[in-house]
């Protein structure tokens, strides 16, 4: 067999693994689309759940989403932005420490930080189940991500525009603000957009934080129940519940897509923006 | 005239949101061991591998089923989406044109965003129904291996993609001057010099899955046994502590908090292990 039929054959055998994911993507979206497509209406939006989810809507869910998005992501972006920059710009001595600390902040499995967020947040510091608790417990769980990807687009920009800022006299600060933050932008955005898919997706820390109470979260120390969590209770818990939790999850494939679609997208529009 | 920031000044500024990322894995060690004490006191510890079962209320602690479930269930997707996943690798990087490796790479981004809810969804509305007539009730085993192997293949399939690509191009030049084949230069060159790479992506993978919590919960059935075949109902340390944390209580409690505390060791041991190696 020559080299070139051996690799036609590797070609063909290799590619089933690149289409399986596509497929598994595919056959995931169409699925859940399949079966809830047909309940989302208007009022399936502007409605709170009545009768455990059976019947309608899911607005208190959205609104508990974006409770604990807002609080994870706003506690996440000054922290994670300053560690970024000092790991990018400043840090000599002990950044393996820190890197070793974000790989195991990153490794530490959500039901883990569920219950660490039970016992820190609601229990010792007295927040009790609430979108307050979640939003700071997954702030936790995406600090490692958005240091790392914003490390990596500071990282990403040449040192051409440090040196030439340095040689202007402009003090650190003001190279960053002017200058490096700036280049960075679109891949700080995409940091925050990826982190945002991330909440999203996120359910047992929920569980244990914020609570599985289907009523309209009013301020920061209300419990509040998630999309995903919703899923999980109405395909387990609510027997009849898999079309409602179908469309739920379908609302919720949706934001992630639109997450994912956007952190794609964002560094290319910044581009064109540059350039116009 | 304001005086401009010092650059040092500015440093020592930013300085403690990294020390931020330091304290946070230790602060949840602390307060998961806490909760976990009075359990490992009142017992000793030991009870948690030695108990004839796993009956907190009657103080009966074994957790050995949920540990061997954990390790059986990750170990098993590893083994699936190992050849998968550096299958994957290999085609976008050295067979596929740049359009469709493009089509290949955003698909694995946006598997890898699919909740853990929706993988369990999909599990439980299509491939369970498929199983409980000649195995009821169809959850177990066999469908939480499938359904975690689905979770880490992104995982793993991204890592293995880092991986290839930074195996230097020369390396596979000089077997293209040889007159050899794309196939030939994966195998001879690119696989040896990315196996450091390949395997620390699945060891990723591996973390992933023992930590995996909602979609197991949702397919494995949770009944407290080893897992003896495909088509047993088991439990994870994960769907241990998420179905019975609702209604434990002291001690009860407490050993729910070493499950977690064991889950916490054995995701830190995993990537201890993997930096002592690279």
């Amino acid at each position: 067999m020559t080299a070139r039929t051996r690799d036609r054959f590797a070609a063909l055998a290799l590619g089933l693994a690149p289409a399986l994911v596509v497929g598994l993507v595919a056959a995931i979206v169409v699925d859940v689309a399949w079966d809830g497509l047909g309940q989302i209406d208007r009022s399936f939006l502007t409605e709170s759940p009545s009768q455990a989810g059976r019947s309608g809507g899911i607005a208190s869910i959205l609104a508990a989403t974006g409770w604990v998005l807002l609080i994870g992501v706003g506690a996440a972006l000054p922290v994670g932005l300053a560690a970024g920059v000092y790991l990018a710009e400043f840090g000599r001595t002990g950044l393996r420490t820190v890197r070793g600390a974000l790989d195991l902040l990153a490794a530490v499995p959500s039901v883990v930080y569920g219950l660490f967020g039970l016992a820190f947040f609601c229990e010792t510091l007295g927040l009790g189940w609430s979108v307050l608790s979640g939003g700071l417990t997954v702030a936790m769980m995406i600090l490692p991500l958005f240091v790392r990807l914003c490390e990596a687009g500071l990282r990403a920009v040449p040192d051409d525009y440090r040196a030439a800022g340095l040689a202007l006299g402009l003090p650190r600060w003001m190279l960053l603000r002017r200058v490096l933050l700036p280049q960075a932008a679109p891949s700080i955005a995409a940091a925050l957009v990826l982190a945002t898919g991330r909440v999203m997706a996120e359910s047992a820390v929920f569980l244990f934080t914020a609570g599985a109470s289907t009523r309209m979260p009013e301020g920061l120390l209300d419990p509040g129940r998630v999309l995903a969590v919703h899923v999980y209770l109405l395909a387990v818990e609510v027997p009849g519940g898999s079309a409602r939790a179908a469309a739920t999850a379908l609302v919720l494939l949706a934001g992630i897509l639109a997450t994912t679609g956007a952190a794609a997208a964002l560094p290319r529009l910044f581009l064109r923006n540059a350039h116009a | 005239m304001r005086r401009p920031l010092a650059d040092a000044t500015f440093a020592a500024a930013l300085r403690p949101a990294s020390w931020i990322a330091v304290v946070l894995p230790g602060l949840i060690a602390v307060f998961v061991g806490v909760q976990a004490w009075p359990a490992l006191r009142a017992t000793g510890g030991l009870p948690f591998v030695m108990d004839s079962r796993w009956a907190p209320p009657s103080g009966q602690y074994n957790l050995l089923p949920m540990i061997a479930g954990t390790l059986v269930s990750s170990i098993a997707a590893l083994i699936l989406v190992g050849p998968v996943a550096v299958a994957y690798g290999l085609h976008v990087n050295l067979f596929a044109g740049p359009r469709l490796a493009a089509v290949s790479r955003a698909g694995v981004g946006l598997l890898a965003g699919v909740p853990s809810v929706v993988f369990g969804l999909v599990a439980l509305t299509r491939l369970v129904p498929l199983l409980v007539r000649d195995h009821p009730p169809g959850l177990g085993l066999g469908v939480t291996v499938v359904t975690l192997a689905a979770m880490v293949l992104p995982t793993a399939a991204s890592a293995i993609d880092a991986a290839i690509q930074q195996v230097p191009t020369d390396g596979i030049r000089a077997v293209r001057a040889l007159g050899l084949g794309a196939w030939d230069g994966a195998r001879g060159v690119v696989l040896p010099m990315a196996s450091r790479g390949i395997r620390t992506g699945l060891v990723l993978a591996l973390g992933r899955a023992v930590g995996e919590t909602m979609a197991v919960l949702m397919v494995a059935g949770n009944t407290v046994q080893y897992p003896t075949g495909p088509f047993t109902a088991f439990r994870t340390l994960t769907g241990n502590v998420a179905v019975e944390m609702a209604y434990a209580m002291d001690l009860h409690r407490s050993a729910l908090f070493v499950s977690a505390a064991l889950l916490f060791a054995l995701v830190a041991g995993i990537l201890a292990l993997e930096h002592r190696r690279a």
